[in-house]
C-alpha cells in the first residue's frame, strides 16, 4: 500500500494556465515568512546598544541593552515571562526542618520582601499572569497574597539569606546582609527556559511534552525536587500522573491542577516570591525598523512565532533582518539533541519547522505543518496494516488485526521539498516513531544506541502511540488565477493508547520530520560507530564529540564518506523496507551529498530558512522561498499586537452570567499603528473575524472547590453570556472571569464574581 | 494611422503631456463627496441598511493594497451615512471578507454574501487571478458588482465578455506598459539599446509585451538587448541586474512589484545601476506611498498602475484631490493609495446612479436601473474624470505616471509634481468594437493601427 502511495506522492506542482493574461501584479502567494535573509550575531549587550542606537540592528534576544539608561526613542521592547523569583531552604536546616516552621520563617521572609524594589514583580504563587491557568489559579494567588499582607514582621527570628544571581544581592542587600556561610535559605532566580530546558526538544520539530507552558505543570519542575518529605514527594506525582492521564472536563483537570501546586507549596521547601520579566529591545524606527511583531508570552523573541511573523518596514515583504543574540553558540547544531543555547535555539527556529508551535498568547499549540481533524474517540479499530515501531528490531512492522484504540487522531501533513531538493515522502513521515523508539531503549552501561534525551524527549509519544497509517495522498490546489500551487497533502492517522485533552491532541504524536529519513540515519550511523553523541550528556558519558552536522569538519568529512558509502550501496534501513526503493534511496544519498559539497553543512530541513553561511560568532540564513513550502509569507499576522479585553459589567441574570466588555482595536496608519479601547460590539453578521471574543470562567463553589469550568462565546446582543443552566447545585458561588481577545490569555484581568443558585 | 508619423506629433496626438493639469471644473459633471445637494428623493425609500460586502486582502502581502482599498469605501460610506445614507434613508452597511482566502473560497463567499447575507452589493477584489473567477459567478448569482482592481485585461476579453451586473473601475493592466513606453519614449527618446526585467509571471509578459509594442512604434531603431525574468519568489536579484547592466542598455524597463520591487531597487543600487541607465517602472510606486524608502533613486519613471498617485492632480487644480486627501488623511492618518481612491470613487459611482435612476423611476431603484445609470456615466472622482463605457462596463481615466522625487513634506517619495505624465486612456486602449485579440485586444489594436514614429 505504501508503495503505491509513494509513487503517486509526487509533492507539488505548478500548473500555469495557458492563454490568458490572469495575474495581476500582486500574486499574493510568497513561500515562507517576511525577511529574506536573517543574520544573528552573537553580540553583548553593550554593543547590541550601540547597533540599535544606529540603527543597524533590529532586534537583540537577550537582556535589556539599555538597562538603567537612556533608552533610544525608536526603541521598543517585548516584555515576556523571564524567570521565578524564589526562596528555597537548605535540605538540613536544623529547627527549619520542621515544615510548619519553614513556612512561618518564609511567611516572616515574604513580607519583608512584598515591599522590596526591584526588576521583579511580587508573586508568592508559582502561577503567573503570563500562564494561561492562571484564571484557575487566580484565588488562590490572592489567598497567598492576603497572607503576606496579614503577616507580622517579627514573630521569629529572621531568615539568614544566601544571594544566587545579581538580583538576589539587590535584594537581599536591601533588607539586611546576605551571607555565604549558616544561610537558612537561598534567595534565587530560576530562568524559564533553564526549568524547562530538560523536557523541551527540537527533535525533529517537536517541541515538547503538551503542557509546556502550563503554570501547574511548571509548578511541578520549579519545587518537586526540593520536596523534603518522600510521603509528600510521592503524593505529587500521584497527582502529576492523574492529571497527566487527563481525566474529562475542565473541572477536573483543575481540580487537579490546583490540589498539585497546593501540595507542592505546602511544605514550604521552595517558596515563591515573584517573577521577573524579559525585555527583549526592538528597533521601530519608520525606515529601518521593523513591524508586525509576535512574540511568545514566555520565550519572547526567541520564538518561532517572532521569526515568522517580523516584517522590515521599509519593505512590503523580503529584506535583510539583523538580530543580535547575547548568548555564545555553544551547544551543537544538531537537530535530535542540539541547538540548546539560546543562539542555537533561535537558528532552529528558523531552519527547523515544528509540526506545531506554542501558542504565543495562550498554553496552547498552533499547527504549523500539520492539520488535525477532530478525533474518534472510544474504541477504534486500529487497520492491520497501520505501523507499530519495534524498539529491539528498529523495524516498524504491521500491527496484525484486531487492534484497537482509544483515540484517532487525523492528520494532514503539509509535505514541502527538502532544502537538498528532494520531494518529503511517507518514509520521512514515519521514520521518526522508529527512530524515537530505537534511542530510548536502554542497552546497559556500554550501549551505543541510546541517548537519555531522546528517551526523555520522546516519552509522552512512545507511552501513548498505539500505531500510525499513512493512509492516502490528497491533492490540494492553491488557486491564484493563471498560478495554480498544487500540493500532495499526505493523510496520515495516528492511534493514542490514551485520550487526551482536546486541546493537546494534536501535540503528542504528530506525523511529522523536519528533516529527511537519511539525513537521520546518516546521524544514527555516525553515533552508532561512535564519531559523536546526539546529547551533550551521552557526548560526556561516551568522550565522544557533540554531534555537530556544520561546524565540526572532521565529523562532516567523515558524514561524507558515509554517505558515499550509503548511496553505492543504495541503502535503506531495516525499518523503511517496503516504503524506499532502491532508487529512490540512491537519489537521496545523491541528493544529500550534493548539498554538503554545495554549502559545506549537512543540516539539511525542510524549514522555511537554510543556513547560508556561519562563524564562530554570525550565521546567515537564507529564505527558502519555494514554491512547495506551503505557509505563505502573512498567515501569521494574527499573532501581532495581541489584543486585550476587559470586563466592565457582569450581571447574573437567572442561570447565567451576563458580560459587557471593552475591546482593544489596531488602528494601523503608514508605518505604525495605536491600540484603542472601545465597547465590544459583535461584527455584522456574517463578516469573517479573526478577533473572537472568548469568556474563560471557573465556578468555585464555598468549598474552593472548581464545580464549573470553559469557555463561552455565546452572545447576546453586544454581551457575552455564560450559560450556567444545570450545572450548579443551590448554593453561593465565585465565578473567576477573564476575557480573551484572539486567544490572548497574557496577563488578563481577572474578576471575581458572586453568584448563587437559588433552591 | 498606419504608416509613418513624427514621434513628437504623434505622442501630441495621443494627448501624452508632462506636467499637465485637469480642467478646473467639473462642469456638468458629478463629482464625488456628499458636498453637493442632493435633490429630495422621489417616492418611498426604505429605511433598511443597503448591505455592500467588500472583499480585498486584509492579511498577507497584499494587505498592503487591501486595506487602504476597505478604507477608501468606508470613508465614502461613512461620508454618505453622516448625510442620511443612500437616497437620505439607506445607511450604508458594509461586511468585510479576506480575499487572502484563496479563489475557490472567494467564489464561494461571494455566493455566501449573496445568498445568505443578502448583500445588495460587491465590491473591492485585488487580484487579477479573482476577477475572472468572480466576474461570472456575480453575474450568475445577479450581484450587482464594482471591481476596484484585479485589472487583468483578460476579464473582460475572455471571462465576461458581455457584462451585464459587473463593473470595474481602475484602468487595464495593459495600460501599465503602454503608458511606461509611452513616458520612456517621450522623456529619453534617443534611447537605443534596453533592457527588460519582469517577474516571471503573466503580469510580467503583459508589461513586456506592450512596452515593447509601444517602443517597436515609438522608438523603431531601439532594440531590447537584455531579458530577465526572475521567477516568483526571486530574492536576490543581482543575476538580473547584473545582466541588464552587461548589455550596456539605455534603458531599463522593468515591471517587478512590491516587496520584490524594493529588495530589487535596494541590490541594484549597490551596483550603481541606476547611474549606469535610465530606468521605466511601470508598477514601482503602485502599493501605498509609505511602502517605498527614501533611499529610492529619485528621477526613474515610477509608475503607479498607470492609475493615481495622490499627489496629482495638485490641490490648487483639482478640488476634489486634495479634499479626497485631506479627509482620509485625517480619518486615517496616512496618505490614499490607487485603491483607496478607486474604491471611494467606486462608492460614489454607485451613490450617483442611484440618485439618477431613482429620478427616472422613484422608490428605491431595480438593480437594472441603477446598471443603466453606471453605464456610461461619467464623474469626476480624486482621480480626474470617470467614464464607465457601456458595452463593457470598464471604468477609464487618464493614465498616469511621473518621476520619482524627495520632497521634505513626506517621508516617503512621491511623483515629482512637476513632471506628472498623464495620457488620456481611450487613446491607449482598444476601442469599442475592436475584435478581441491575443495576447490582448489593446496589443493587436496598437499593433495594427498605430504609425511607426520617425524621430
Amino acid at each position: 500500500m505504501i508503495v503505491r502511495l509513494l509513487a503517486v506522492l509526487v509533492f507539488v506542482a505548478v500548473a500555469w494556465t495557458s492563454g490568458g493574461a490572469w495575474a495581476g501584479h500582486e500574486i499574493p502567494f510568497y513561500p515562507s515568512f517576511y525577511a529574506h535573509e536573517i543574520k544573528i550575531e552573537v553580540m553583548e549587550p553593550a554593543a547590541a546598544a550601540r547597533l540599535l542606537q544606529k540603527k543597524s540592528l533590529h532586534a537583540y534576544v537577550g537582556a535589556d541593552p539599555f538597562a538603567g539608561g537612556v533608552v533610544p526613542s525608536h526603541v521598543a521592547y517585548a516584555e515576556s515571562l523571564k524567570s521565578y523569583v524564589v526562596l528555597t531552604f537548605g535540605r538540613s536546616s536544623g529547627a527549619l526542618a520542621d515544615a510548619g516552621a519553614r513556612c512561618a520563617a518564609a511567611a516572616r521572609a515574604l513580607k519583608t520582601l512584598s515591599t522590596a524594589k526591584g526588576a521583579f514583580t511580587f508573586h508568592p504563587y508559582p502561577v503567573t499572569p503570563y500562564h494561561d491557568d492562571y484564571l484557575q489559579h487566580f484565588d488562590l494567588v490572592e489567598s497567598a497574597r492576603k497572607k503576606v499582607a496579614g503577616q507580622s514582621e517579627g514573630g521569629g527570628p529572621p531568615l539568614r539569606l544566601r544571594a544566587k544571581g545579581r538580583l538576589a544581592e539587590a535584594l537581599v542587600a536591601a533588607h539586611g546582609r546576605a551571607t555565604e556561610k549558616d544561610w537558612d535559605a537561598t534567595l534565587e532566580e530560576i530562568d524559564v527556559r533553564d526549568l524547562l530546558a530538560d523536557r523541551e526538544t527540537r527533535l525533529n520539530g517537536w517541541l515538547g511534552p503538551p503542557w509546556l507552558k502550563q503554570g501547574w505543570f511548571q509548578a511541578y519542575l520549579l519545587h518537586a525536587g526540593t520536596l523534603a518529605d518522600e510521603g509528600a514527594g510521592r503524593g505529587v506525582e500521584e497527582t502529576l500522573a492523574r492529571r497527566i492521564l487527563d481525566p474529562p472536563g475542565p473541572s477536573a483537570r483543575a481540580n487537579l491542577e490546583r490540589k498539585l501546586v497546593t501540595d507542592l507549596r505546602r511544605g514550604c521547601e521552595r517558596v515563591a516570591v515573584g517573577y521577573t520579566l524579559k525585555r527583549e529591545a526592538l528597533n521601530v524606527e519608520y525606515s529601518d525598523g521593523v513591524e508586525n511583531i509576535a512574540y511568545d508570552a514566555q520565550g519572547g523573541l526567541g520564538s518561532a512565532i517572532f521569526l515568522r511573523d517580523v516584517k522590515l518596514k521599509d519593505f512590503p515583504w523580503n529584506g535583510w533582518l539583523r538580530l543580535g543574540s547575547q548568548a555564545r553558540p555553544a551547544s551543537a547544531w544538531n537537530p535530535i539533541a542540539g541547538f540548546g543555547d539560546a543562539t542555537g535555539r533561535l537558528i532552529w527556529l528558523a531552519v527547523g519547522d515544528p509540526a506545531l508551535f506554542p501558542a504565543p498568547n495562550h498554553g496552547g499549540w498552533v499547527p504549523n505543518r500539520v492539520r488535525a481533524a477532530p478525533s474518534a474517540d472510544g474504541s477504534v479499530e486500529i487497520p492491520p496494516d497501520a505501523l507499530v515501531p519495534d524498539a529491539a528490531a528498529g523495524a516498524l512492522h504491521p500491527i496484525g488485526r484486531g487492534a484497537t484504540a482509544p483515540v484517532k487522531v487525523a492528520y494532514q501533513v503539509l509535505a514541502s521539498a527538502f532544502h537538498d531538493g528532494t520531494k518529503m515522502s511517507p518514509a520521512d513521515i514515519v521514520y521518526p516513531f522508529a527512530f524515537a523508539s530505537r534511542w530510548s531503549v536502554r542497552e546497559g552501561r556500554n550501549g551505543t544506541r541510546y541517548d537519555p534525551v531522546v528517551d526523555r524527549a520522546t516519552a509522552t509519544l512512545r507511552e501513548r502511540l498505539a500505531a500510525v497509517k499513512v493512509v492516502r495522498i490528497d491533492s490540494e490546489i492553491k488557486d491564484y488565477g493563471e498560478v495554480q500551487l498544487i500540493y500532495d497533502v499526505p493523510q496520515v492517522d495516528v492511534y493514542l493508547k490514551r485520550a487526551i485533552d482536546p486541546r493537546y491532541l494534536a501535540v503528542v504524536a504528530p506525523p511529522w520530520s523536519a528533516i529527511p529519513w537519511e539525513l537521520t540515519v546518516l546521524m544514527e550511523e555516525a553515533v552508532t560507530r561512535g564519531l559523536a553523541a546526539f546529547s551533550e550528556a551521552e557526548a560526556k558519558r561516551r568522550g565522544l564529540p557533540w554531534l555537530d552536522l556544520v561546524r565540526d569538519r572532521k565529523l562532516k568529512d567523515a558524514l561524507a564518506s558515509l554517505a558515499d558509502t550509503f548511496e553505492r550501496r543504495a541503502y535503506v534501513p531495516d525499518a523503511l523496507r517496503g516504503l524506499v526503493t532502491v532508487a529512490e534511496a540512491r537519489q537521496r544519498w545523491a541528493a544529500l551529498r550534493r548539498f554538503h559539497r554545495q554549502h559545506g553543512h549537512f543540516l539539511v530541513t525542510n524549514g522555511p530558512y537554510r543556513l547560508e553561511k556561519w562563524s564562530s560568532d554570525s550565521v546567515v540564513l537564507g529564505v527558502f522561498r519555494d514554491l512547495s513550502y506551503p505557509l505563505p509569507v502573512g498567515i501569521y499576522d494574527q499573532y501581532a499586537l495581541p489584543l486585550k479585553a476587559y470586563v466592565i459589567k457582569a450581571e447574573q441574570r437567572g442561570d447565567r452570567l451576563e458580560i459587557q466588555a471593552d475591546v482593544e482595536k489596531v488602528s494601523k496608519f503608514e508605518r505604525s499603528y495605536k491600540i484603542e479601547r472601545e465597547p465590544f460590539r459583535p461584527p455584522p453578521a456574517g463578516e469573517q473575524t479573526r478577533d473572537a471574543l472568548v469568556a474563560h470562567y471557573a465556578v468555585l463553589s464555598g468549598g474552593d472547590q472548581v464545580v464549573s469550568a470553559g469557555t463561552s462565546r455565546e452572545l447576546q446582543g453586544d454581551r457575552l453570556v455564560v450559560d450556567l443552566r444545570g450545572q450548579l447545585a443551590p448554593g453561593a458561588y465565585r465565578i473567576l472571569v477573564a476575557l480573551a481577545l484572539n486567544g490572548n490569555l497574557v496577563n488578563p484581568a481577572v474578576k471575581v464574581l458572586p453568584y448563587r443558585v437559588g433552591d | 494611422m498606419a504608416g509613418e508619423v513624427n514621434r513628437r506629433d504623434f505622442l501630441s496626438t495621443l494627448g501624452v503631456s508632462v506636467g499637465a493639469t485637469l480642467a478646473a471644473s467639473a462642469g456638468a459633471v458629478l463629482p464625488v463627496g456628499v458636498a453637493q445637494a442632493q435633490d429630495k428623493p422621489k417616492g418611498n425609500i426604505p429605511d433598511t441598511p443597503y448591505k455592500i460586502g467588500h472583499m480585498t486582502f486584509f492579511t498577507g502581502p497584499a494587505a498592503v493594497l487591501g486595506e487602504p482599498m476597505f478604507k477608501g469605501q468606508q470613508l465614502a460610506a461613512e461620508e454618505i451615512n453622516a448625510a442620511g445614507g443612500l437616497l437620505g434613508r439607506r445607511k450604508i452597511e458594509l461586511l468585510k471578507a479576506d480575499e487572502n482566502a484563496g479563489t475557490d473560497a472567494n467564489v464561494k463567499e461571494l455566493r455566501r454574501l449573496k445568498l445568505s447575507e443578502k448583500i445588495d452589493f460587491f465590491c473591492g477584489i485585488t487580484s487579477s487571478g479573482n476577477t475572472p473567477a468572480l466576474g461570472p459567478v456575480a453575474e450568475e448569482v445577479k450581484v450587482l458588482t464594482i471591481f476596484v482592481d484585479g485589472c487583468t485585461d483578460f476579464l473582460w476579453d475572455k471571462a465576461v465578455p458581455n457584462p451585464h451586473y459587473i463593473f470595474r473601475i481602475t484602468n487595464m493592466q495593459s495600460a501599465d506598459g503602454v503608458t511606461g513606453a509611452l513616458a520612456a519614449a517621450m522623456t529619453w527618446p534617443k534611447t537605443k539599446r534596453i533592457a527588460h526585467i519582469h517577474p516571471d509571471y503573466s503580469y510580467g509578459r503583459n508589461a513586456f509585451d506592450h512596452f515593447t509594442i509601444v517602443m517597436k512604434k515609438m522608438l523603431p531603431n531601439a532594440e531590447n538587448v537584455s531579458e530577465g525574468w526572475p521567477k516568483l519568489g526571486t530574492t536576490d536579484f543581482s543575476s538580473h541586474i547584473t545582466k541588464a547592466i552587461a548589455s550596456k542598455p539605455d534603458l531599463l524597463a522593468t515591471s517587478v512589484w512590491g516587496g520584490d520591487y524594493v529588495a530589487f531597487y535596494k541590490q541594484a543600487l549597490r551596483y550603481g545601476m541606476f547611474d549606469k541607465m535610465k530606468v521605466a517602472s511601470m508598477i514601482a510606486f503602485g502599493v501605498a506611498p509609505h511602502a517605498i524608502g527614501k533611499d529610492h533613486p529619485e528621477g526613474i519613471i515610477a509608475g503607479v498602475h498607470s492609475n493615481y498617485h495622490f499627489t496629482y492632480p495638485g490641490g490648487d487644480r483639482w478640488p476634489y484631490n486634495k479634499a479626497f486627501v485631506e479627509k482620509y488623511h485625517k480619518r486615517f492618518n496616512e496618505y490614499p493609495n490607487f485603491q483607496a481612491e478607486g474604491a471611494y470613487t467606486a462608492t460614489y459611482m454607485l451613490k450617483s446612479a442611484i440618485e439618477k435612476a431613482n429620478k427616472l423611476v422613484g422608490g428605491w431603484p431595480e438593480d437594472d436601473a441603477i446598471i443603466t445609470m453606471l453605464e456610461g456615466l461619467m464623474m469626476a472622482g480624486p482621480a480626474g474624470y470617470v467614464y464607465i463605457r457601456p458595452d463593457n462596463h470598464q471604468g477609464y481615466k487618464d493614465a498616469v505616471t511621473g518621476f520619482s522625487k524627495n520632497v521634505a513634506e513626506y517621508p516617503f517619495p512621491i511623483l515629482d509634481p512637476a513632471r506628472i505624465i498623464t495620457i488620456p486612456i481611450r487613446n491607449i486602449t482598444a476601442p469599442p468594437g475592436w475584435p478581441k485579440g491575443e495576447p490582448t485586444s489593446t496589443y493587436t489594436w496598437i499593433d495594427k493601427t498605430w504609425p511607426v514614429a520617425k524621430a
